[in-house]
């Protein structure tokens, strides 16, 4: 859905335009949300902090407009925007003694020279395209491993595979990209 | 670049930027139908709460999912037809000298059949409603099917005493928790905002923290009987803490998806879990600099002495049930030391586990203790 179709399906049924907007864009929400909370809220955190977004994107539709960028860029601000104010709470009733500022979720803090800092940026690509390449349902396996955490089990379960096949196939993917970034001198 | 394990290197995918993040909710679609309408369901709880502009509006300004959910029995139709049914009934009764049910044969007052049938009722209902009649008593069940499975009751009651065309209907409305129709608990007024009558469960209703906590208490259940078994047990119980705690929201799919046919399978799975999963990616990337884990005390008293922890990615550390304090100490570059207190059957007993690194670069248990 386009997001011109979406304005008006949100002025005629807010109902609707939710439940579409879910649809459409709930999996990069819950992503953005899951990057920033990861480690210290339980899913259940993390699908309450997605709710919120959604809530106030339908709230502050009014400030949306098409010239201001894709409703997915304001969906991507206010999300990122809502995890942190999330991670603070949870980390406050959690009595956790560490205070993240916001920038630093946004600037990675670093020593690293400019040079090095480019060398990370080209690695970063290879190796993501490195996971690409390997197709399905190896990318997804390194991707719930590394990035969602999941656990074998987990990931079994949602590619409906065995927890062995998964074990094996991601044993075999982490060689294989290792190979390849080795081949190519990325290592 | 170097890096000091062999997969070091995949943990840079645990940092994506923008653009990697919209492809990794591409790739791997994080939620699923479930998923999307328990988010669905907060929302609308919040779009609720928040104000009064959430649902379609009909001509007259009435929130449609309101009428939908409740509220049909307001609708002028209703009232006109169920005004309809009641005369009809007293009118009929009176002429034709049927008798009240429940009213003895010898009462003199003229009395009136106070039946409402299935058919009139339906007529003035909404879609997804469902009637029931009976004798004396109208009962109108209605069931909304959204994303939370709300389900409530109108109940439509005539007076026990003879009927005149002048009364009023009483309308009350229970829950599904209400044993009895008759055992209504809340009488409202039409003119009541109808939301608020219906106790609309949520995600986390007490059936399905029965379904977690019997499958949980289960698992621990193999856990015990493991410890029972052999000594090297204790090694796995800090595994099975680990995941079960990972993520408290499934840890309960780890039981049920899994086909544990016998002590073992479990020790195997478990033991899985510890060379890779586990270990590699939570411990290899301890470096020097680093102190030993600390772990904090969970303020979740929802524990239960279930031995409750959550590994903090961003804090680098698991937070741990009670007051047990594990930490990990690193030997050298393959070998830690993980230590942990813990709540074993026969009492308070503490594991310390030794952790090397195997020609393949994993990490795997080189041996277990445990002591009070």
């Amino acid at each position: 859905m386009k997001d011109k179709e979406w304005l008006v399906l949100l002025k005629k049924s807010p109902q609707n335009a939710l439940s579409a907007l879910i649809d459409q864009y709930g999996n990069y929400v819950y992503t953005i949300v899951y990057s920033k909370l990861k480690g210290c809220a339980d899913r259940g955190e993390i699908e309450e902090c997605v709710s919120d977004v959604f809530v106030e994107i339908i709230q502050n539709t009014d400030k949306y407009t098409e010239s201001k960028g894709s409703l997915k860029v304001f969906l991507s601000v206010i999300a990122k925007r809502t995890a942190i104010n999330a991670f603070k709470r949870i980390s406050y009733r959690q009595n956790t003694t560490e205070f993240i500022n916001d920038e630093d979720f946004e600037i990675s803090a670093s020593n690293k020279t400019p040079y090095e800092e480019t060398e990370n940026k080209i690695f970063r690509e290879k190796l993501w395209d490195t996971v690409k390449s390997l197709g399905e349902p190896d990318s997804t396996i390194i991707i719930c491993q590394y990035f969602y955490d999941m656990t074998v089990s987990q990931i079994a379960n949602k590619l409906e595979m065995s927890s062995a096949a998964v074990h094996k196939r991601s044993q075999r993917a982490r060689e294989r990209i290792r190979k390849i970034l080795e081949n190519e001198k990325y290592l | 670049m170097k890096y000091k394990n062999k997969y070091d290197f995949l943990n840079q995918l645990a940092e994506p930027d923008d653009a990697e993040l919209e492809e990794i909710s591409e790739i791997c679609n994080p939620l699923d139908n479930s998923s999307k309408s328990r988010i669905m369901a907060l929302c609308k709880e919040k779009m609720d709460m928040k104000n009064n502009n959430f649902y379609e509006k009909n001509d007259s300004g009435q929130n449609v999912d309101v009428i939908k959910k409740i509220s049909w029995y307001k609708h002028p139709s209703f009232t006109i037809a169920a005004s309809a049914v009641l005369i009809t009934a007293v009118v009929g009764g009176s002429l034709l000298g049927l008798k009240k049910f429940g009213v003895p044969d010898d009462t003199q007052t003229p009395e009136a059949v106070t039946t409402i049938s299935t058919t009139q009722l339906q007529t003035t209902k909404a879609s997804d409603t469902t009637i029931i009649s009976t004798t004396g008593t109208a009962f109108a069940k209605t069931t909304v099917s959204d994303t939370l499975s709300t389900t409530s009751e109108i109940i439509i009651t005539t007076q026990t005493e003879p009927v005149t065309a002048d009364e009023d209907i009483e309308i009350t409305t229970v829950n599904t928790e209400a044993e009895m129709p008759n055992e209504a608990v809340d009488e409202i007024q039409p003119q009541e905002t109808p939301e608020i009558l219906i106790e609309i469960p949520t995600q986390n209703d007490a059936e399905n923290y029965e379904i977690l906590d019997s499958d949980a208490y289960e698992f621990m259940d193999a856990y015990y009987k493991i410890a029972s078994l052999e000594s090297c047990a204790p090694g796995i119980s800090f595994d099975l803490k680990t995941i079960i705690s990972h993520d408290s929201f499934n840890y309960c799919v780890l039981v049920t998806d899994s086909d544990f046919q016998s002590v073992d399978d479990i020790r195997n799975y478990m033991h899985h879990y510890m060379t890779d999963s586990f270990i590699e990616k939570y411990h290899s990337s301890l470096t020097d600099d680093e102190d030993p884990i600390y772990f904090n005390a969970a303020e979740d008293e929802d524990s239960q002495q279930r031995l409750f922890c959550k590994y903090r990615r961003r804090t680098d550390s698991l937070v741990w049930c009670k007051d047990t304090v594990p930490f990990v100490e690193k030997l050298s570059d393959d070998a830690y030391t993980v230590s942990a207190e813990y709540y074993a059957v026969t009492g308070r007993k503490t594991l310390k586990m030794n952790v090397v690194r195997d020609n393949d670069g994993l990490f795997k248990i080189n041996s277990t203790e445990a002591y009070y």
